[in-house]
């Protein structure tokens, strides 16, 4: 589903991603690991099309064509989505009007009226479970988007937009740090779901939290801009006990 | 045409005679007109250059008992506002003013009957001649300047609102303005008086159709609100990138009053205003909220004047600007507490965003206290859309102008959610309509 073949990515005048070569399968699980300052948030980063994030090398190709130069508004449409690791604020903008907006952007269709009332009835009648699950209520989509948030809340609204969007592929860059057990638990289990729904993951991960929600297909070391190792789910378990000297050398 | 004292004064002359006006009115208008010629423009519209020989001053319109008998461009204009015609059947009291005629109005006799005067003003005055002349030109005067001036001469239309002591008007009063034909110059005349402890909502639209050429729009509002009254004025625009607005607006607070002023301002091709509210009564307050969106040439020079003349008063300003192409946006916030007015406090707030290299945004304040017991904040951004937002935004699914779009929707969000509904939406729709084809 998602190919990269020598992936060089620079970021103002550094060469952060020297040569990364990756595949995912569809339907699977895949873990990317690697000690900070490795590059993965900066890998996601450029799967997902920001800007500044300026590939010098290697292509990107998703569903065997290649996305590499493509914005990220169509790499999203092609079925990319990216749950970002520090969401940005956006002042003003109520989750209600923005998640009717990516609903109407994937379905094509709309509330009956821009009227509070409708457009909370239309979220709701396409979230709702989600909403439930995620421990959203209606009172929450009054807020602006992620206008003093807790970080728990953060990663479980980026959650909620994944499921809004029905990508093909997310990847998810750190949905575990910095949230409580019970937001990782909720966080798991919907993960879960968005497999069983088949929406393949890509996670960035540090920890173990979310890997006893989910069966690992695969698991990816980063280290210095490289993929250094590719193994399965007993690779994580190898390197939480012994580090990532294990891979690193 | 020459624009001579002559023309001007027998233009007066023949506006008064046939509108039927008393005697006072009539000389307010012949003075006015010589005054015109001696007189500068106003000093916060110094650079604005009106050609004042190529206006048509005075062109009455087709009056209609009924919505369905105005103009279908006319219905189209007020559909524009963002009212459609059954909601405007359900207002209060509202009027169509199109260039210089009152075309259409309706009066509910729930207003009527508690006392509440809201009509034509210049049906106000053949009705009640002397509350208006008790009112008219009390706080802006044809010898201020020639804006003034000419307003004086030639004003025709607007609207005269009077709610008696403890009334509370249930539901908005409206006007829309709309000028039609070409090119015109509309100077509308609005007074609004709210008795003690009254309230009440004036919602005014202004638009004109893209066809018009050039365009003067120079209107006066009034506004008096006496003890523990509020008075709350919503002032949607949308002009065509043609119209020179020059409107003065102005505002006076008794003791606990209040008075509060939303202003949208979409399009002209050049808008020089300068409200100036006086919180003359002891607790009395203000609050100025305004947004403003420029594209094109289109330039917008906003602003506000607060005098806190009496202790404990407050006032609060807010405006948000955006800039689209090579639009320019600039906002001057003078805020005065004179001494003695103890505990007072005044706070100004104006962030502009820029949606281009080219658009730019200045922001003047203007803060002055002599009263040791007073407070005064400003607070001032001038931003353009931070990458990261969009990128967010595109990230999902959202092209570069959806993603502008609500990221300036959002950013006018503190304004919009003091606009009634349908007017907020309109807004939204226009913005939309601006953003698109970056």
């Amino acid at each position: 589903m998602l190919r990269l073949e020598g992936l060089r990515v620079r970021v103002e005048d550094r060469e952060i991603i020297k040569g990364a070569d990756l595949e995912v399968q569809g339907g699977q699980v895949h873990l990317i690991i690697g000690p900070n300052g490795s590059g993965k948030s900066t890998l996601a980063l450029a799967v997902a099309g920001h800007p500044a994030y300026e590939v010098v090398g290697g292509k990107i190709l998703f569903e065997g064509r290649d996305i590499t130069s493509l914005p990220p508004d169509e790499r999203a449409k092609r079925g990319i989505f990216l749950a970002f690791q520090n969401p940005v604020e956006i002042e003003g903008l109520k989750m209600v009007d923005y998640l009717a907006k990516l609903i109407e952007k994937r379905t094509g269709e709309k509330p009956l009226t821009p009227l509070r009332e409708h457009m909370v009835e239309f979220v709701i009648e396409k979230l709702g479970p989600y909403l439930e699950a995620l421990g959203f209520n209606e009172e929450f989509l009054d807020r602006e988007i992620n206008v003093g948030f807790s970080g728990g809340e953060k990663k479980k609204f980026e959650i909620l937009q994944m499921f809004a969007l029905r990508p093909k592929l997310a990847i998810l860059d750190e949905p575990d740090s910095g949230v409580d057990v019970d937001s990782l638990n909720v966080i798991g289990r919907l993960l879960y779901r968005a497999l069983q729904e088949g929406i393949t993951l890509l996670l960035i991960t540090h920890t173990g939290g979310l890997y006893r929600h989910l069966k690992v297909d695969r698991v990816h070391v980063m280290y210095d801009g490289r993929i250094v190792a590719s193994g399965g789910g007993d690779l994580f378990e190898r390197i939480q006990e012994s580090g990532f000297e294990v891979v690193i050398r | 045409m020459s624009l001579t004292e002559e023309f001007l004064v027998s233009k007066a002359r023949q506006i008064s005679k046939e509108l039927g006006e008393p005697d006072w009115l009539r000389e307010m208008r012949e003075r006015s007109a010589r005054l015109f010629f001696k007189l500068d423009m106003p000093e916060h519209a110094r650079h604005v250059k009106v050609d004042f020989e190529s206006l048509e001053y005075f062109s009455p319109a087709e009056k209609a008992e009924k919505l369905e008998e105005l103009p279908q461009e006319i219905r189209e204009t007020l559909e524009a506002l963002g009212i459609p015609e059954e909601e405007m059947e359900m207002l209060a009291g509202m009027q169509v003013q199109v260039d210089s005629s009152i075309v259409y109005q309706t009066f509910s006799d729930q207003l009527k009957s508690l006392g509440v005067i809201a009509m034509p003003i210049d049906r106000a005055i053949r009705e009640h001649e002397d509350l208006v002349r008790s009112y008219f030109a009390r706080l802006a005067g044809p010898e201020e300047n020639r804006i003034l001036a000419l307003h004086y001469a030639l004003w025709a239309g607007g609207t005269f609102i009077y709610v008696p002591e403890g009334v509370e008007v249930p539901f908005p009063v409206s006007a829309l303005f709309v000028m039609r034909s070409l090119p015109i110059a509309q100077a509308d005349h609005t007074i609004v008086v709210a008795e003690e402890g009254a309230k009440v909502h004036y919602i005014e639209g202004c638009s004109a159709p893209s066809y018009i050429r050039e365009a003067l729009h120079y209107g006066v509002t009034e506004v008096w609100a006496y003890p523990g009254a509020e008075v709350r004025i919503t002032t949607m625009q949308n002009w065509a990138n043609h119209v020179i607005n020059l409107p003065t607006k102005r505002g006076v607070a008794m003791s606990r009053a209040k008075i509060e002023w939303v202003e949208s301002l979409m399009g002209s091709k050049h808008t020089a205003v300068r409200p100036v509210i006086h919180l003359r009564g002891e607790g009395s307050s203000a609050r100025n909220v305004g947004l403003s969106f420029v594209k094109g040439e289109e330039r917008h020079d906003a602003g506000v004047v607060i005098r806190h003349l009496a202790p404990n008063t407050k006032s609060q300003v807010i405006s948000k600007s955006v800039a689209k192409d090579r639009g320019s946006t600039n906002f001057y916030g003078k805020v005065e507490i004179v001494q003695g007015a103890k505990g007072s406090s005044g706070f100004v707030q104006c962030d502009s965003l820029l949606l281009s290299p080219e658009a730019s945004s200045e922001t003047i304040p203007a803060l002055r206290s002599d009263e040791i017991d007073s407070e005064l904040g400003h607070e001032a951004y001038v931003g353009k859309v931070a990458e990261d937002k969009l990128f967010y935004l595109m990230s999902r699914g959202l092209s570069e102008e959806e993603a502008i779009t609500m990221i300036v929707l959002g950013f006018f969000e503190p304004v919009v959610r003091d606009i009634p509904f349908e007017y907020a939406n309109e807004i939204k729709k226009l913005i939309e309509l601006s953003i698109k084809g970056m």
